[in-house]
């Protein structure tokens, strides 16, 4: 019981307070807990319920609120991605726009806001994690925890996965080619060629759902893993920056799917090579992931 | 006077007397405002550490890991003796009213 009231004051104080002050105070109350030795509910009428003792001590709550702020930037950036799949989100609105021929009159595909948008999310997630999570010089490194492995790995097979599908779709075209119809209610003045994809069989069906489901997937070990990196060990960091790069090359790699309406260019799947621009963009999204894992891990 | 400046005011004054063990601080503070939980003098004593008033030091223990001590520093002894007065004018002013 005892163990449990620690427990959840550790959590607590490593959660609401600066990293020193939290070891400072768990240091602490370690002391007062254990001596003498107390029942929880001695604890709870004499000290106090673990939340509130931690509250008493955000004050000023400043170092608090910023922790959360930054917090809540983090979570932005890889929500954002992987909310994809939510027909509400507006990252699912930029790809539907897309597929409809609304990137026309924008930007030749493949520099265009679906392509811009996932590298600044993980320039911007991996470079405020890193500033927040980065090792204190002369700190002690403890053995790697086995759910950082372990989730690590999951998402290594995420990005791996996305590259799979490019690969795939990079050697058969024609399988894909043949899943797209016209859509003539799209058509209209001023929108471009409209076609709509169908993806309901095959391998293209199952690697476009998976996909989906990549992000989905990445936007929930990488919140996991951020709220571990502040409570736990703070190398879960390179978790959740492997996370975000997952859901952002997962969103990269949809957004080429849906950029192949644009059948009157040459990024068209129509011409040989035509996957080819897209590579260097998505080698970036996988290296800075791979790399900001890396140094998170040092 | 706050509750508060009170508790505040027995720390300062226990230091004064010579440096304190942590949770002999609390300990005490706590048998003597009981309805005052643990955690809220310790937040007190940490708010006085911050504002300068006292500073911890481990003290060496044979057998065992090191306690945590404080001591009242020159901040400290201003801040007591200012509270000394506001706490014994308050104690004139309800005795003067009868009060025993």
């Amino acid at each position: 019981m005892k163990k449990d009231y620690m427990a959840r004051l550790e959590q607590a104080a490593r959660w609401r307070l600066p990293r020193e002050e939290a070891e400072d105070v768990i240091a602490d109350y370690r002391d007062i807990v254990g001596t003498p030795p107390r029942s929880e509910e001695e604890l709870r009428r004499d000290v106090g319920d673990p939340e509130q003792v931690v509250r008493l001590l955000v004050q000023p709550p400043r170092a608090y609120y910023a922790w959360l702020a930054v917090f809540a930037a983090l979570a932005a950036c890889l929500l954002a991605a992987a909310l994809a799949p939510l027909p509400a989100s507006p990252s699912y609105m930029l790809l539907k726009w897309y597929e409809w021929g609304g990137s026309y009159h924008l930007v030749d595909a493949p520099v265009n806001i679906l392509t811009v948008l996932p590298f600044l999310q993980l320039a911007a997630g991996t470079g405020l994690c890193l500033a927040c999570f980065l090792r204190r010089r002369g700190r002690a490194k403890p053995a790697l925890p086995r759910g950082v492995i372990l989730c690590g790995l999951l998402m290594l097979a995420a990005l791996a996965y996305a590259w799979w599908v490019v690969w795939r779709l990079s050697a058969d075209p024609e399988q894909l080619l043949t899943l797209w119809t016209v859509d003539e209610s799209f058509i209209g003045e001023g929108t471009g060629p409209a076609y709509s994809a169908h993806f309901s069989s095959g391998l293209i069906a199952i690697a476009e759902r998976l996909e989906w489901g990549c992000c989905a997937l990445a936007g929930l070990v990488g919140l996991f893993a951020l709220v571990k990196a502040r409570t736990r060990d703070r190398r879960w960091a390179a978790v959740y920056i492997l996370s975000l790069a997952a859901a952002v090359l997962s969103l990269a790699v949809l957004g080429m799917v849906f950029s192949f309406s644009d059948f009157g260019t040459p990024h068209s799947p129509l011409y040989d090579g035509w996957f080819r621009p897209y590579l260097p963009q998505f080698a970036v999204l996988t290296a800075v992931g791979l790399a900001g894992a890396g140094a998170a891990l040092c | 006077m706050l509750k508060k400046d009170l508790i505040e005011l027995c720390l300062l004054h226990l230091l004064a007397q010579g440096d304190q063990y942590g949770y002999e601080l609390l300990r005490r503070l706590h048998h003597t405002f009981p309805d005052t939980q643990e955690s809220a003098v310790y937040a007190l004593l940490r708010g006085l550490c911050r504002e300068g008033c006292s500073e911890q030091y481990a003290g060496a223990v044979s057998g065992g890991p090191a306690r945590k001590y404080y001591r009242l520093t020159g901040q400290g002894r201003d801040k007591y003796a200012a509270l000394l007065g506001r706490w014994r004018a308050l104690r004139d002013a309800v005795a003067a009213l009868g009060v025993e």
